[in-house]
C-alpha cells in the first residue's frame, strides 16, 4: 500500500508550481503583450487569458480539476488586495498565482488545481 | 468560452472512493497593488457624463434591385405588308384584284362582323382621348444650321502618273468613270506623251481599271455617249476625233481621216443630246469646229471657223480665227452654243444665223488667258459661268461688256469650274494648289463655303456625276480623286431658284446701267473731241518743249541742293553715313 501511495506521489500528480507559472505568464503575453487598457476590449482579453491558460492545462494531461481567475485592472492609482483560503489535500492539490502588469494595467491570474 | 477542450485520464479502479485527506490551507494573499498616487492624478472625475441613449427600433440598411430589364430606343419603320410575294403593293390593280378574290370568300363577311365591334370600340376610345398634341406651337421654327461635309472616296491612280487630260462619267445607272491622260503642254524638243490608254474605272474598286481604252495616239478629250454606255468618244492629240465600241475591241472602232480632221489637237468635245443621240461636235485649237455624226465619222457634217476679227476685206480663214480651248451647248438653245477660246475671248455661236456676223451673235471678253471652261447656269440658261487665268467669272448673254459677277483673283490658277448640277446656287472650283473649292453665290459671296484641298499636285480637270453627289477630280500626276458632298451641298433649297434667280437679275441690271452709262460718256468724249478737232491746232514745236523742260528740270534740282547745303558731293556721302 504504502509504496503503491508512494508510486503515486510521482510526478503525475502533484500539482507543479513552475509549469503552471509559466504557462500563465506565456498565455498573458500572447492575449494582452503589448495592449493598452481598453474598457471595452478588457472583457475578451480575459476571456482569452483564461482560455489559453486552460488549453495549456490540460495539455498536461494530469488528472486534475482546475480553477482559473483572471484579474485586468487598470493603473489609476487605486490599490488592490486579493487573498484565498482553500480546504483541499496538500499533497495533491495546489495554487500559482502570477501578476503582470504594463504601463496602463495591472493582470492577476491565479490558478488552482486539485487533483482528482 | 471554448468548450472544445477535453481530458482524458486513467483512474484504477481501486482509487476508487480514496479517503479524501483534506486540510485546511490558511488565507493567503495572492496579490496586492498598493494605491498610486501619482497614478491617481492623471486621471480626473468627469462630470458631467454625456450618454446617449436611444429607444428605437434597431434597423438595418439593405440594397435590393429588381431584376435589370435592357430598354432599347429603335424606329420602326410601318410599311404596308402582308401582301402574298408576287403581289407589288404599289401596284393598283393587282391589289384591288387580291382584295376582290378575298372578299368573295364565304368566310370574309363573318369575319368582317367578328371584327367590327372590336374596332369601334377602339376607333371610339381613340377619339375620346386627346392622343395628338401639338407642342411648340408658340415657338416659330428657326432656321436649320446648314452642316455639311465633303469626304474624299477613294483614289484611283494611274501608273504612270500622267496628268488627267480629261474626265467623263457614263449614262448609265451604275455610272462608271472613263479618264485619258495626256500632258497638254506643247512637245518641245522630245514627245511627251509615249503612254496613250486611256482607263475606265469602275468606282467600287480603285486598285484595277474596269478597262483600258488604246487610241492611237494621246487623247486630249474623252466623252461618254449618252444613248449607249459602251460607247466612247476621244479627241487625240494629232486631230483626229475616234470612236471606241468597247463590246467590240478596245481599240478604236471609227478614226476620222487625218485631212478631214483638225490640224492642231481636240481640245473639246461634246455629244449634243438630241432624240437619236447621234450628233457631237468638236472644237480644237486651230480655230475650228466640226460637227460629227456618230455613224460615218470619216466626214465631218459640218464646220466653222471661229474667227472674230477678221480684217475687213478679207474672209474668216485659219490665220485670223481664234482657238477653241472650250465648248458647251445647252439643249435650251438648240441652235446656239457658246465657245470660249484661247485668247481669252468666249463666243455665243448661232448655228442658224445667215451671215457671219449673225453666226458670231455675241462676243465676250472674258479673260486674259484661255477659257478653261465654260458651263451654262442650271438655274437660268442665260447665265454661264467661265474659268480662266486666275479669276472666275459668271456672265450674262445679254450684258456684253463685263462679268455680272467677277469672281476673287486668286493665287492660283484655276483650271476648271463647274456648276453643282441640281444646286441653283453652287459651283465648284479646282486649282492649281490642289485644292477644291465650293462657292455658294446665295450663302457667302467673297469666300468658298468649303475649301478641300484633294492632292498636293495642281488639280485639272473636275466632273460631277448627273446628281452632284459624286465629284471627279484628276489631277497632274493622274490621281483621280472621287469626292462625295454630303446632301446640302447636292441638293438646293425651295427659295434657292427664287433667290438666285433675283440675284442674276440684279447683276444684270446692274451691269446694264453701268454699260449704258459707260456709253454715255463716250458718245460725250467723241462729241466733244470732234469739236476741239475744229479749232485751230497748235505747232508743237518738239525742240524747244525739250529745251525748256531741261531749264525747269535743273532748276528745281539746283534749289534743292540749296536747300541741303553746300556742296553737294561731299555733303551727301556724309550725310548718308550718318544716316
Amino acid at each position: 500500500m504504502d509504496v503503491k501511495e508512494c508510486n503515486d506521489l510521482a510526478e503525475e500528480n502533484q500539482f507543479i508550481v513552475d509549469d503552471v507559472s509559466k504557462i500563465i505568464k506565456e498565455a498573458i503575453e500572447n492575449s494582452i503583450g503589448g495592449t493598452a487598457y481598453q474598457h471595452n476590449k478588457v472583457n475578451q482579453w480575459t476571456s482569452a487569458v483564461v482560455e489559453s491558460c486552460l488549453g495549456q492545462l490540460t495539455k498536461l494531461q494530469k488528472p486534475y480539476k482546475y480553477i482559473v481567475t483572471c484579474t485586468i485592472m487598470q493603473k489609476n492609482g487605486a490599490g488592490l488586495h486579493t487573498a484565498s483560503s482553500c480546504f483541499w489535500d496538500n499533497n495533491t492539490d495546489g495554487s500559482c498565482t502570477v501578476r503582470w502588469e504594463n504601463k496602463t494595467m495591472y493582470c492577476i491570474v491565479s490558478v488552482f488545481g486539485l487533483g482528482i | 468560452m471554448d468548450t472544445n477542450i477535453t481530458q482524458q485520464y486513467f483512474k484504477q479502479r481501486k482509487d476508487f472512493g480514496r479517503q479524501l485527506m483534506f486540510c485546511e490551507v490558511a488565507p493567503h494573499m495572492l496579490d496586492s497593488i498598493n494605491p498610486n498616487s501619482i497614478d491617481q492624478k492623471q486621471y480626473c472625475l468627469r462630470n458631467p457624463v454625456n450618454r446617449e441613449a436611444q429607444i428605437s427600433t434597431s434597423v438595418s440598411e439593405n440594397y435590393i434591385n429588381t431584376k435589370q430589364i435592357f430598354l432599347k430606343a429603335t424606329g420602326i419603320n410601318h410599311d404596308e405588308g402582308g401582301w402574298p410575294k408576287d403581289i407589288h403593293y404599289d401596284d393598283e390593280e393587282a391589289t384591288s384584284r387580291y382584295r376582290r378574290r378575298f372578299e368573295r370568300d364565304d368566310g370574309y363577311v363573318d369575319a368582317i362582323k367578328n371584327l367590327n365591334p372590336e374596332f369601334e370600340h377602339y376607333i371610339k376610345q381613340n377619339n375620346a382621348i386627346e392622343m395628338y398634341n401639338m407642342y411648340f406651337k408658340e415657338i416659330t421654327s428657326e432656321k436649320p444650321v446648314e452642316k455639311f461635309s465633303i469626304k474624299i472616296n477613294s483614289t484611283y491612280k494611274d501608273y504612270d502618273s500622267r496628268p488627267v487630260s480629261d474626265i467623263c462619267w457614263t449614262y448609265e445607272d451604275k455610272p462608271k468613270l472613263a479618264v485619258s491622260y495626256c500632258d497638254k503642254a506643247y512637245p518641245v524638243l522630245q514627245v511627251r506623251n509615249n503612254n496613250f490608254i486611256c482607263y475606265v474605272w469602275d468606282i467600287e474598286n480603285p486598285s484595277e481599271p474596269y478597262l483600258r481604252l488604246y487610241p492611237q495616239a494621246a487623247c486630249w478629250q474623252l466623252v461618254s455617249s449618252p444613248a449607249s454606255p459602251d460607247m466612247f468618244i476621244g479627241g487625240l492629240a494629232n486631230g483626229k476625233v475616234c470612236i471606241f465600241d468597247i463590246r467590240a475591241q478596245s481599240e478604236a472602232v471609227q478614226i476620222s481621216p487625218e485631212h478631214l480632221a483638225h490640224r492642231d489637237p481636240v481640245s473639246s468635245l461634246l455629244f449634243i443630246p438630241s432624240r437619236l443621240n447621234t450628233e457631237f461636235f468638236s472644237g480644237s485649237t486651230d480655230g475650228l469646229c466640226l460637227w460629227w455624226d456618230v455613224r460615218n465619222i470619216s466626214k465631218a457634217t459640218e464646220s466653222l471657223l471661229m474667227s472674230i476679227r477678221v480684217p475687213f476685206g478679207e474672209t474668216s480663214n485659219f490665220t485670223n480665227s481664234e482657238g477653241v480651248s472650250a465648248l458647251q451647248y445647252d439643249r435650251s438653245f438648240p441652235t446656239k452654243f457658246l465657245c470660249g477660246t484661247d485668247t481669252g475671248l468666249v463666243i455665243c455661236v448661232n448655228r442658224k444665223g445667215k451671215s457671219h456676223n449673225e453666226i458670231m451673235s455675241a462676243v465676250f471678253n472674258a479673260h486674259s488667258g484661255p477659257v478653261k471652261a465654260v458651263y451654262r447656269s442650271p438655274c437660268t440658261s442665260k447665265v454661264f459661268i467661265t474659268c480662266g487665268d486666275w479669276k472666275v467669272n459668271v456672265w450674262n448673254e445679254d450684258v456684253r461688256s463685263s462679268p455680272i459677277i467677277t469672281g476673287m483673283p486668286h493665287q492660283y490658277q484655276i483650271n476648271d469650274v463647274v456648276w453643282a448640277p441640281k444646286r441653283y446656287s453652287g459651283y465648284m472650283s479646282v486649282s492649281s494648289d490642289g485644292k477644291f473649292r465650293y462657292w455658294d453665290l446665295l450663302r457667302k459671296y467673297q469666300d468658298p463655303l468649303a475649301v478641300m484641298p484633294v492632292s498636293q499636285h495642281a488639280l485639272l480637270k473636275i466632273k460631277p456625276n448627273e446628281d452632284g453627289q459624286f465629284v471627279a477630280i484628276g489631277d497632274s500626276k493622274g490621281l483621280l480623286n472621287l469626292l462625295s458632298l454630303s446632301e446640302l451641298l447636292v441638293i438646293s433649297d425651295e427659295s434657292d431658284k427664287q433667290l438666285m434667280n433675283q440675284t442674276f437679275d440684279r447683276e444684270t441690271r446692274r451691269e446694264h446701267i453701268l454699260e449704258t452709262r459707260v456709253k454715255e460718256i463716250r458718245v460725250k468724249l467723241k462729241a466733244e473731241e470732234e469739236k476741239k478737232d475744229d479749232t485751230e491746232v497748235d505747232v508743237v514745236n518738239e525742240d524747244t518743249l525739250l529745251a525748256s523742260m531741261e531749264e525747269e528740270y535743273r532748276r528745281i534740282v539746283s534749289d534743292e541742293w540749296r536747300k541741303i547745303g553746300t556742296t553737294p558731293i561731299m555733303r551727301d556721302v556724309k550725310k548718308m553715313r550718318k544716316r
